[in-house]
């Protein structure tokens, strides 16, 4: 039998952590129905197919001329963020992220043709970025907002051919990812951010797997970074000493061989279930599937060698379950 | 029914709810959330990860090795190793028992090499056999195993393995595409009414919280691709594509029946609404843009597109109150 609201509520009362008094509130609020988030979904999908026709009828209407894209997108952008203010219901709601996020596309498309630069749409994606974070009060705005800005940026490091940089730019992602995910109660306000750098990590990689982007650059800084990330994950979760210690080994001992994307798809899942956040876990499973895929294409290495890596790290993980499952705890928590 | 929302059982959502309102400080949502959504405890979950995760991982390594096409390997030392990888996972499946985790996974391995094993041999004496035929020898060669097992992931790789088989025999072969969905749609529907069978008798291990939506997606997407075909190129269209339409239209009422009364599951209903919406949306689109493709028409289908989505999920609104409300009766 699950508790109830109620039952919740009291308990967190009597640990000084809900004041009773908004009892009365919470009551209002929960009486009128939530929308469950198959039906945002669906709202959503509704949204950003008629964004498409309101996209038609605004080029057929203004032409595809570079100056006109880039003011269309930004005239859609603030159209939305009003119509954002203005209202909650659903619809509204999906319908203004839809016609924002086209006015994206739209404005940096438009400067895109019309800089001829990629630092100059990058800079365009960052500056919407943070202008819009505090303004369009949307965490799925947010999140696509930050996340776009992200790929900008490792876009114009790849077309500057600052290829090392990619590695700082992991570096960062990381620390900050660490320093929102592990900080006790995060505020939902900066939940999308988190959330943004968490789906940007992956992508980043992927980059090192894809032969045509020709990176100057090797991939052992970012093992290094993700060990180091992983080590520290473990660390900060592992409750027991033994087995934290022997976490830590088995992910020094995939470190040294290991492709990055499958130390950055475990480090997700850890850290998924660690924060009981379901997203996290389900964009760790979906970077290794990803990557398990993008691997096999990539030029870096020979499928002879891919073969040894990948048996290898299977082998560890397998190896140390092993290992831990005859640990005197391990068979008292299983019995 | 319950008067007060506050009796009704928390969870994540409503903790979310009330965050989101400021009633909640995150520190209490996560406590809150503790409590509602107990943890398994982190030896158990390890445990499953790296079992899963390694497994997919040596698998993985196993298909890599055997695609790089050793020259210096012979035919016979290449089969013996693809066969003794199979045998060697039969012996991990008898070593560990078929109705421990263990044993399931080893089976699943097993179930997989199979698969390498015949395109080792196709590669190796060259028997000039298409693609799609690998795939159906594949899954006849498992089937059994499959069966033996009662594991849902061998079966989904089963049925991956089926549906893959039928996409490069339409390929391979030029069969009519509409077809080719219509068939895939009646697997993933028969296989989706076994599992709905087999969970109504409590059979725990086909766990329909994962294989319903994967199945149920599936078939409505590959019934509703020929609807959406028949409707843009009707002056062209195939018998195949005709039949879909009662296959589909049925499939909605399995939505509205089965999945509001018998198996209540909103989440169901939203998919089949989905492909509900798609259709209008299709079909108004088509005679929209025949008489005219100015800027006007586009105005038109955003607008139409607002008013079938908003108009369906508003009824899901009041199809899912009514729901809740039968539960808690």
């Amino acid at each position: 039998m699950r508790s109830s609201t109620r039952d919740v509520l009291q308990s967190l009362s009597a640990r000084g952590l809900f004041d009773g008094a908004k009892t009365p509130a919470a009551r209002a609020l929960l009486e009128k129905p939530g929308i469950p988030l198959h039906l945002q979904a669906l709202s959503g999908a509704g949204a950003w197919l008629a964004a498409v026709f309101f996209i038609g009828c605004i080029v057929i209407l203004g032409g595809w001329r570079h100056q006109a894209l880039l003011t269309e997108g930004l005239v859609l952008i603030a159209v939305a963020t009003g119509l954002r203010w203005t209202s909650n219901h659903v619809f509204p709601v999906q319908f203004a992220l839809a016609m924002s996020m086209a006015g994206h596309a739209l404005a940096l498309v438009g400067m895109g043709e019309q800089a001829d630069s990629a630092l100059a749409i990058t800079g365009l994606a960052a500056v919407l970025a943070v202008v819009l974070y505090p303004l369009y009060r949307d965490p799925v705005h947010r999140f696509l907002s930050c996340l776009t800005a992200l790929v900008a940026i490792e876009g114009w490091l790849i077309d500057a051919k600052l290829h090392h940089g990619l590695h700082a730019l992991l570096a960062l992602e990381v620390i900050a990812l660490g320093a929102l995910f592990l900080r006790r109660g995060l505020r939902p306000s900066l939940r999308p951010l988190a959330f943004a750098l968490a789906f940007a990590g992956p992508g980043l990689l992927a980059t090192f797997c894809i032969g045509e982007m020709k990176l100057e650059t090797t991939d052992w800084p970012a093992r290094v970074i993700l060990t180091l990330a992983l080590v520290a994950l473990v660390r900060h979760v592992g409750g027991r000493r033994e087995p934290a210690i022997l976490a830590i080994l088995a992910a020094l001992a995939l470190g040294a061989f290991t492709a990055p994307g499958l130390l950055a798809a475990i480090g997700l899942l850890v850290l998924g279930y660690h924060r009981r956040e379901r997203l996290l876990v389900g964009l760790g499973i979906a970077s290794f599937a990803g990557f398990l895929g993008y691997f096999y294409y990539s030029l870096q290495m020979d499928l002879g060698m891919k073969s040894a890596l990948l048996m290898g790290s299977g082998l560890v993980l397998l190896g140390t379950r092993r290992l831990l499952a005859g640990r005197p705890w391990a068979r008292k928590e299983c019995a | 029914m319950n008067a007060d929302p506050l009796d009704r059982p928390a969870d994540r959502a409503t903790l979310d709810r009330l965050l989101d309102a400021g009633l909640l400080t995150p520190e209490a949502r996560e406590e809150a959330v503790a409590w509602v959504e107990p943890r398994r405890d982190w030896w158990t979950w390890s445990d499953r990860s790296l079992l899963f995760v390694g497994s997919a991982l040596a698998l993985a390594g196993v298909v890599f090795f055997f695609a790089y096409n050793w020259a210096e390997l012979g035919p016979f030392l290449k089969l013996g190793l693809a066969e003794g990888a199979v045998v060697a996972c039969l012996l991990g499946v008898l070593w560990r028992g078929i109705d421990r985790l263990g044993g399931k996974v080893f089976l699943f391995g097993a179930s997989f090499l199979a698969g390498v094993f015949l395109a080792v041999f196709g590669q190796v004496y060259q028997t000039g056999a298409d693609a799609w035929e690998l795939f159906a020898g594949w899954a006849a060669l498992i089937a059994a195993w499959v069966v033996l097992s009662r594991f849902a992931a061998l079966w989904i790789l089963w049925l991956t393995v089926v549906n893959t088989g039928v996409i490069l025999y339409q390929d391979q072969m030029a069969a009519d595409m509409p077809s080719m969905f219509l068939v895939l749609g009646a697997i993933n529907l028969t296989a989706l009414a076994a599992m709905e069978f087999a969970s109504a008798r409590k059979t725990a291990w086909v766990q329909p919280r994962w294989t319903r939506p994967l199945l149920w997606g599936s078939a409505l997407f590959y019934l509703t691709i020929p609807v959406l075909w028949l409707i843009v190129d009707y002056r062209d269209c195939t018998t195949p594509a005709i039949a879909a339409v009662p296959f589909l239209l049925g499939c909605y009422a399995a939505a509205l029946t089965f999945y509001v009364r018998r198996v209540p599951d909103l989440r169901a209903v939203a998919v089949a609404a989905l492909s509900f919406c798609s259709v209008i949306v299709a079909l108004v689109g088509k005679w929209v843009f025949e008489v005219s493709e100015a800027a006007g028409a586009f105005l038109l289908m955003g607008l139409v597109t607002l008013g079938v989505f908003s108009g369906t999920v508003v009824g899901l609104r009041a199809l899912g109150r009514r729901m809740k409300e039968g539960a808690h009766a």
